[in-house]
């Protein structure tokens, strides 16, 4: 291999970080001999097209949907607005002078909504998440976290490595051991599992690491991962309990009723418990669930927004297929169409526009009383469920908490100097439910210890012990 | 239009994390080998019917599940609602052989009221060479549960249609000898079009009480 070669414009793997870009594939593309070129042909993202696909090659090339050809105005949008936001200095405005975190605005929310320029992606992802933030004032390095997280021996790293090449197994960066991307992501995982270890290693956020690795640095992906954990999506997310994700899919349901009736009485009708497939999307923030171009538009306005993006998508997404589902036959094909939903919707500004014609006025506000009610309701079931089945539990009681005290910190913070009211309580309510769902699991894990002890493993009594502590722990909040 | 069937039984697929659970019933469910298969996150559900006697079809619901422990306060709600279940554990990996009785304590757990039949399923048995648990001990496992045992191979197809026939015919003879019911609001067995040619008189009472269309 001579150099390092660069995609064509538009070809294969031009859409990914450059250090991505796997050079052996690429040394193929510029053969001159045609019989040298390589037989998989793969598109801008390292994705393999499926030359089955009618018989025509997938070329996007100039095609609307391409993140390559970005559109000039809207770059000069976000090129002006960056530099009208920004005023200390006279001349060449470059990444480094602009502030890590970008103040919110209305202006900013429409042109994230219109679409982040695919080459500004990553260094305006990592500031509307806050990633940037955290990768400068983080107490400890990348180079530490992952010296300290590179135990190969433990159950987690064993997970991790078994999972490894089934998580993006269609991309040129992913589907061999060899691959560029696998020992990043190897390293980002084991990373995230030292970093958090109430979460450890949770199946689905191999996702989401694969493709903001696509575009991102190695260590940018993990502030990135910092970021959706602490902030952008509510607390218990990825935790051994879901509690978090479990929440959402309660909250989804109810959210229904109120903006798809008529899918809500279908549903009903025939008996469909939909968090069984939305829960995939919402664990993944769509990652591996819809194309990657619509993935690139949703994701602009998750780190915008947080998770609020995830709920006016979906609702979005079942509103354009709505028709199609209520004329269905029976349930198993409901069931279907509702799994095959995301694949088959590509065409990004129709589901962005059906997501906030529909939802665009569901606030952050609505979102944090629905997961209250349902997150308690949740607790509540599952202590009355937990009789004898406690062994489910394996959190380790002398766990260090590496990376919470961030989140403590910033609501810590907002409490004390205010920024305004409505904040403050949302940030007190969140900490309590964290409160709670800690409480509840140190009630479980003692009562499970007494019951153990208990030579007739008497499991009323342990059950009766979870249940009353629940109890008490609602009367004390 | 819907393809005629008898009955329709909701089957559940459990076992440890990687040992094949998405590969088996795939092959299964659409006769190919799928080299990878992305990490089951929640619930995924697939159909196909089988033909026990001929002319006889029951439609399989067959539902996959997480392997990971965490998805586990998720897929126990599906426990339930299911007549019979195929338990997994990977030849080439111990450790999946020993989290059988995990598994089977937590499916029995969350049944209730209802049973559950299952049959323990030995995979990826074309990976002689790493084998790590023996036929003997497998089978003498199954035994101890009341189980049958059965070593498949999604890669090689050895044995997947058998284990999932087998299953069936066990739950077929237990419906019509009367010890599983259809019942209200419990998915587990519900009875389905019967073709008015082949089948016994007890067969049509049994289907003209509950068909609904």
């Amino acid at each position: 291999m001579s150099g390092t070669y660069t995609p064509a414009p538009g070809g294969p793997f031009s859409a990914l970080t450059p250090s991505m870009w796997p050079q052996d594939i690429l040394a193929k593309y510029h053969q001159k001999e045609p019989s040298e070129q390589p037989e998989l042909q793969y598109d801008e993202f390292g994705f393999r097209v499926d030359p089955e696909d009618d018989g025509k090659p997938r070329s996007r090339l100039g095609t609307e949907g391409s993140p390559q050809r970005e559109d000039p105005q809207q770059r000069l949008r976000w090129q002006a607005h960056l530099e009208f936001t920004h005023n200390h200095t006279v001349g060449d405005l470059t990444w480094d002078l602009i502030d890590p975190v970008l103040s919110r605005s209305e202006r900013l929310r429409s042109l994230v909504l219109g679409g982040i320029p695919h080459s500004m992606r990553p260094q305006l992802w990592m500031r509307l998440a806050g990633a940037l933030q955290k990768k400068r004032t983080s107490e400890i390095s990348y180079r530490e976290i992952i010296k300290n997280s590179s135990n190969d021996d433990s159950s987690t790293s064993k997970q991790i490595d078994k999972d490894l090449l089934r998580t993006m197994p269609t991309n040129a960066c992913f589907c061999s051991m060899s691959s560029v991307g696998v020992p990043r992501l190897k390293r980002v995982l084991r990373a995230l599992a030292w970093l958090y270890p109430d979460i450890g290693y949770c199946q689905g956020t191999g996702m989401v690491v694969s493709c903001l690795l696509l575009f991102l640095e190695e260590e940018d992906v993990l502030w990135m991962m910092c970021a959706l954990i602490e902030d952008l999506l509510p607390p218990a997310y990825f935790s051994s309990t879901l509690l978090g994700v479990q929440t959402d899919q309660r909250v989804l349901r109810q959210l229904i009723v109120q903006y798809l009736p008529a899918l809500d009485r279908l549903l009903q009708e025939h008996d469909i418990e939909l968090s069984l497939i939305t829960l995939h999307w919402f664990l993944t923030s769509f990652a591996s669930v819809v194309d990657i171009r619509l993935l690139l538009r949703i994701w602009d306005l998750l780190f915008y927004q947080g998770s609020l993006i995830l709920f006016q998508i979906t609702l979005g997404m079942l509103k354009i297929k709505e028709e199609e589902l209520v004329s269905s036959e029976n349930s198993a094909s409901i069931f279907n169409t509702l799994s095959d939903l995301p694949s088959q919707l590509r065409d990004g500004p129709a589901v962005l526009g059906e997501a906030m014609r529909l939802a665009g006025s569901l606030t952050q506000e609505t979102l944090e009383a629905h997961r209250h009610k349902h997150q308690a309701y949740i607790l509540n079931e599952q202590a009355q469920l937990s009789n004898g089945n406690n062994t489910t539990y394996n959190t380790n009681l002398n766990k260090a908490v590496r990376r919470q005290s961030l989140r403590r910190k910033s609501t810590l913070s907002s409490l004390l100097f205010g920024e305004d009211e409505a904040e403050a309580l949302k940030s007190k309510n969140i900490k309590q439910t964290e409160l709670v769902a800690a409480l509840r699991e140190a009630i479980t894990r003692t009562a499970e210890h007494f019951h153990c002890l208990d030579p007739r493993h008497s499991s009323a009594v342990s059950s009766h012990t979870a249940a009353q502590g629940q109890c008490s722990i609602y009367k004390i909040l | 239009m819907e393809a005629i069937w008898l009955y329709q039984f909701r089957l559940i697929v459990i076992g440890d994390s990687t040992v094949g659970k998405s590969c088996l019933i795939r092959r299964f469910t659409e006769g190919r080998f799928a080299q990878v298969s992305d990490p089951t996150v929640g619930v995924d559900f697939f159909s196909r019917l089988v033909e026990i006697e001929p002319g006889k079809r029951i439609k399989l619901q067959i539902w996959d599940t997480a392997g990971q422990e965490r998805f586990r306060s998720i897929t126990r709600a599906y426990y339930r609602n299911s007549v019979g279940g195929l338990l997994l554990f990977d030849i080439t990996n111990r450790r999946s052989f020993q989290n059988v009785h995990d598994w089977l304590e937590e499916a029995r757990s969350h049944v209730q009221p209802h049973n559950i039949v299952f049959l323990l399923v030995g995979h990826k048995c074309d990976l002689e060479a790493q084998r790590e648990v023996t036929r003997q001990e497998a089978e003498k496992l199954a035994g101890a549960y009341g189980m049958r045992y059965v070593e498949t191979s999604a890669r090689d197809a050895i044995n997947v249609e058998h284990a999932f026939t087998e299953l069936t015919r066990d739950i077929f003879a237990l419906v019509r000898t009367g010890e599983i019911t259809i019942q209200e609001g419990w998915e587990g067995v519900k009875s389905g079009f019967v073709p008015n040619v082949v089948h016994s008189s007890e067969e049509v009472t049994k289907s003209d009480r509950r068909c609904l269309c």
